[in-house]
């Protein structure tokens, strides 16, 4: 009955669910609903970003070696991507309010293709890693092959498992952050099949709205992460980076 | 529709055309346009933002700062996110309630900070057995 009475105010009957008054107390409940979720993501990511800094706080000059050994410029490029990824998102919320069924698809599209080339990107930073020997407990190898770092870092009082410890926290972080990326990737997928048939731009527009939040908080998580993992050492624009 | 339009600035006319289009009603939320509030536009600018800020963020890291690196890294950080909540996740034309709720996420996120690392900075303060 409630519906019933105000269906003709918000012109969406049969879009706004029974226990809702009205479309717009529906809208803000699922995206009060989504922050709830996302406040719980942000206390997961907590967890690691406080292991982070309590251990490099304790192993400062280790963290900065291992830092070192990261590739600043493949880092600089996936901020770029991920950024460009949440402005296309944006602009799939944007015409999929507005109803623009071709753009939305194409908005979609383009976002799981940026956030596939992360994953990619991400992926053969963490091949040379293998490559080199720098993942704790499946291939530590790096120091057996360059004793002239180990000695290096003896001399300044670095331990190795110091340096281990930050590789560590990188693959905690960096592997929660990509599975949060590949759990996107499905949904945007899905979403962008789901949009080119015509769904979202019925006037039932806010899951596009929800999957952006999730897709948003992905990127904020990797805007601390880079800063944090990749130029702590400072970067040295005329020499190469990585390996 | 006139009224809308003449209260949305630069963007009304796509606004306004398409709440037409397909018909969303927004009740009281005239003032600020609803959820379709943010033009394309204003994401390009948040954007251009966000990719100052990048290089920005590497230009610092350039100089050895000592412990003012880490420092600005996190400001010119807090600066990205605040611009990517405000606009790409609409806090901006978002209700009070919600607002409020994410904000309570990073609450709850420095009383973690807070209490656990005044806990480790405080150890070996007091002269006691034990410690």
């Amino acid at each position: 009955m409630v519906s019933e009475t105000h269906a003709p105010v918000d012109g969406h009957h049969g879009l706004v669910q029974h226990q809702f008054d009205d479309m717009e107390q529906q809208r803000e409940c699922f995206s009060l609903g989504m922050w709830l979720f996302l406040a719980t993501e942000v206390m997961m990511f907590g967890g690691l970003f406080f292991a982070y800094s309590l251990y490099r706080w304790q192993f400062e000059p280790a963290f900065q070696v291992g830092s070192s050994h990261l590739d600043w410029k493949l880092g600089t490029f996936n901020t770029f991507v991920l950024l460009f990824s949440s402005l296309t998102m944006a602009m799939a919320v944007h015409n999929a309010g507005i109803g623009n069924r071709q753009k939305l698809v194409n908005c979609l599209l383009l976002t799981w293709v940026l956030g596939a080339a992360f994953l990619g990107i991400k992926a053969m930073e963490w091949k040379a890693d293998f490559n080199v020997g720098l993942i704790p407990g499946v291939n530590w190898t790096y120091y057996d092959h360059h004793a002239e770092e180990l000695k290096a870092l003896a001399e300044k009082n670095i331990m190795p498992h110091h340096v281990m410890m930050y590789f560590v926290i990188y693959f905690c972080m960096t592997g929660l952050h990509a599975i949060h990326m590949i759990i996107g990737l499905g949904i945007v997928g899905y979403f962008t099949w789901l949009a080119y048939r015509g769904k979202f731009t019925d006037g039932n527009d806010q899951p596009v709205e929800i999957l952006g939040l999730y897709w948003h908080l992905v990127d904020i998580v990797w805007v601390f992460l880079f800063p944090l993992l990749y130029l702590i050492a400072g970067f040295h624009p005329f020499q190469s980076g990585g390996h | 529709m006139a009224k809308r339009a003449a209260t949305t600035g630069k963007a009304a006319p796509a606004v306004a055309a398409s709440t037409h289009g397909h018909g969303h009603g927004h009740g009281n939320s005239e003032g600020h346009g609803g959820h379709h509030g943010i033009s394309p536009a204003t994401y390009w600018k948040v954007f251009a933002g966000l990719i100052a800020l990048l290089i920005l963020t590497l230009f610092v890291a350039m100089f050895d700062l000592g412990p003012l690196n880490v420092a600005v890294a996190m400001i010119v950080a807090v600066a990205k996110v605040g611009l990517i909540l405000t606009f790409f996740m609409h806090l901006k034309i978002s209700t009070k309630l919600v607002r409020f709720c994410s904000l309570a996420a990073f609450f709850w996120l420095a009383i973690l900070f807070v209490l656990t690392l005044s806990d480790y900075a405080s150890r070996g303060w007091l002269p006691q057995s034990g410690k």
